[in-house]
């Protein structure tokens, strides 16, 4: 169980610019958030704020109720891992195996070969253990290293643009995988600009633009709203403009699933 | 990586931006000599100044005081092993300030020339124009390596890596799973850069046509004028064993 909390946090690269400016939430144990914007919004630096990655400017973020500053980067990756946009950013080993088990060595778990086991078995990689994580398919290396940080177990994953380069049958796998993941109890927080995927798979959505939040919501409140979508350079997903076209306008959850929105299209033919 | 915030090039329009790169290099070309070739504290000090004076022309002083931050470890290991071999605090300083001299002639020419400028002036002092290309992607893909070594150093922090921690030999094996990602993507992305050059005809004509011409102006003139003084009289300087109060004696 871990909660992590932004309180009016500033970020700024220098050179003049906030990438943040104020921003204040809070994240429940075992909630699945999708943090939204245009580019430059602020959203990857958002989460590296929860990781710890980045220190605010001003204000502060806190997990577990302690501020990030006052940790280090390890510390707090051991509650909350994150997965970066590129995968090949981290793959260094020269076995799928080796790469699982390095966060595993780093934090000193005695149980290495168990854990590495469990975390192929989980992402369906067993038959891949001995290969390079280098000749693995996209998919593939997006699912490994989502595995390589589940490995340790941590209470919240962070994932950045976790459908950049998926095909359809890829997304559809990993939509999946993340709600085994969040069917563990786990926190699930994902930068991403892919709007049925975010639909797909989280119950809230974070709007971002210029750093300041602009929406904190139920998805479905979110993304019905178009005028409030289209502030942040978002469309909204296919089945609410499908819905809008069919001229249902009150928004309920679950709506964004294709039943759903079967069973209302059909209560609307029969009216 | 904060080391090479110095090296790269910042967009200004002051005086020493809009000087030619040809002008440019003869200049920090003529310092770096006199800084190798004489070891007078005094004397480098006063190159120092002379060059914080550009950087201050240009606006680039932070970037240049950012980047030497990054260099201290390496200029606190020049001043150790000075005080160790000299024992000499003097000494010492000497060699840590003609180091901080010479890295800096290099930093202002790089900070105030933008690297499609250096490769122009590199064809148009004759080069051929693959290798003046070779020189211009090297010098602009710094920022981008920078970029990504930061990238994959936050990604395995987040997996636990904690460079600071262990012997010094532990420290250095920990540098393993962020040098090899790094290494992997420059590979993958030269190749990449390689074929997008080619479809785009890179190479096709043996004589390339260009866009913009450099032309010297006074002001650049004078300068390398300036620059080929400085370096005569250094090389006098060497050649005939004179002493000058200051410089050398």
């Amino acid at each position: 169980m871990v909660e992590i909390e932004a309180k009016d946090a500033w970020f700024s690269y220098g050179r003049g610019v906030d990438a943040l400016r104020g921003v204040s939430l809070r994240i429940e144990s075992g909630e699945r958030v999708a943090i939204m914007g245009e580019n430059g919004a602020g959203k990857t630096t958002l989460v590296k704020l929860f990781n710890g990655l980045l220190k605010p400017t001003r204000g502060e973020v806190l997990v577990d109720n302690v501020s990030t500053r006052n940790s280090s980067v390890a510390q707090i990756s051991r509650k909350v891992g994150m997965v970066f946009q590129k995968p090949e950013n981290q793959f260094f080993a020269e076995t799928v195996e080796e790469e699982i088990a390095f966060g595993l060595r780093n934090f000193g778990f005695k149980d290495v070969s168990k854990r590495v086991d469990e975390a192929l078995a989980f992402a369906s990689l067993e038959k891949y253990r001995g290969k390079s994580p280098f000749s693995l398919s996209g998919g593939e290396k997006k699912r490994l290293a989502i595995a390589s940080v589940m490995a340790w177990e941590p209470e919240a994953l962070l994932i950045d643009e976790p459908t950049i380069g998926q095909d359809l049958s890829q997304k559809v796998r990993l939509a999946a995988f993340l709600k085994e993941i969040s069917s563990r109890g786990k926190t699930v927080v994902m930068v991403t600009h892919d709007v049925d995927f975010a639909a797909e798979t989280c119950e809230r959505a974070v709007l971002l633009s210029k750093g300041v939040v602009i929406g904190d919501d139920k998805i479905e409140r979110i993304f019905s709203d178009a005028e409030l979508m289209g502030r942040a350079s978002l469309l909204q997903p296919s089945m609410a403009r499908l819905l809008e076209l069919l001229g249902v306008d009150k928004p309920a959850p679950g709506l964004l699933g294709i039943g759903e929105v079967e069973k209302l299209i059909a209560g609307t033919a029969k009216r | 990586m904060m080391a090479l915030e110095g090296f790269r090039f910042r967009r200004g329009e002051s005086f020493i931006h809009r000087s030619d790169p040809r002008a440019k290099f003869l200049l920090s070309f003529a310092f770096m000599a006199m800084a190798i070739a004489f070891v007078k504290l005094k004397f480098l000090l006063l190159i120092l100044a002379l060059q914080l004076a550009i950087l201050a022309n240009g606006r680039c002083l932070k970037d240049w005081i950012r980047s030497l931050k990054g260099l201290v470890p390496l200029i606190a290991l020049i001043f150790a092993a000075q005080v160790l071999v000299s024992w000499s605090w003097v000494s010492a300083l000497t060699y840590s300030v003609r180091f901080v001299a010479v890295t800096s002639t290099m930093s202002w020419f790089l900070l105030t020339t933008s690297p499609d400028d250096l490769g122009l002036s590199l064809e148009q002092v004759g080069l051929p124009s693959d290798i003046s290309f070779a020189f211009t992607m090297a010098i602009r893909f710094v920022p981008v390596i920078s970029y990504e070594f930061q990238s994959v150093y936050d990604a395995q922090r987040s997996r636990g890596l904690e460079l600071e921690k262990g012997s010094f030999v532990q420290r250095i094996r920990k540098y393993v799973p962020i040098i090899v990602p790094v290494f992997i993507e420059t590979i993958r992305r030269t190749y990449e850069i390689a074929d997008a050059m080619e479809v785009r005809a890179f190479g096709a004509k043996p004589k390339r046509t260009r866009l913009n011409v450099l032309v010297m102006r006074p002001s650049d003139w004078a300068i390398s004028l300036v620059a080929v003084l400085l370096l005569l009289g250094t090389v006098f300087l060497q050649l005939s064993n004179a002493k000058v109060p200051w410089i050398n004696a």
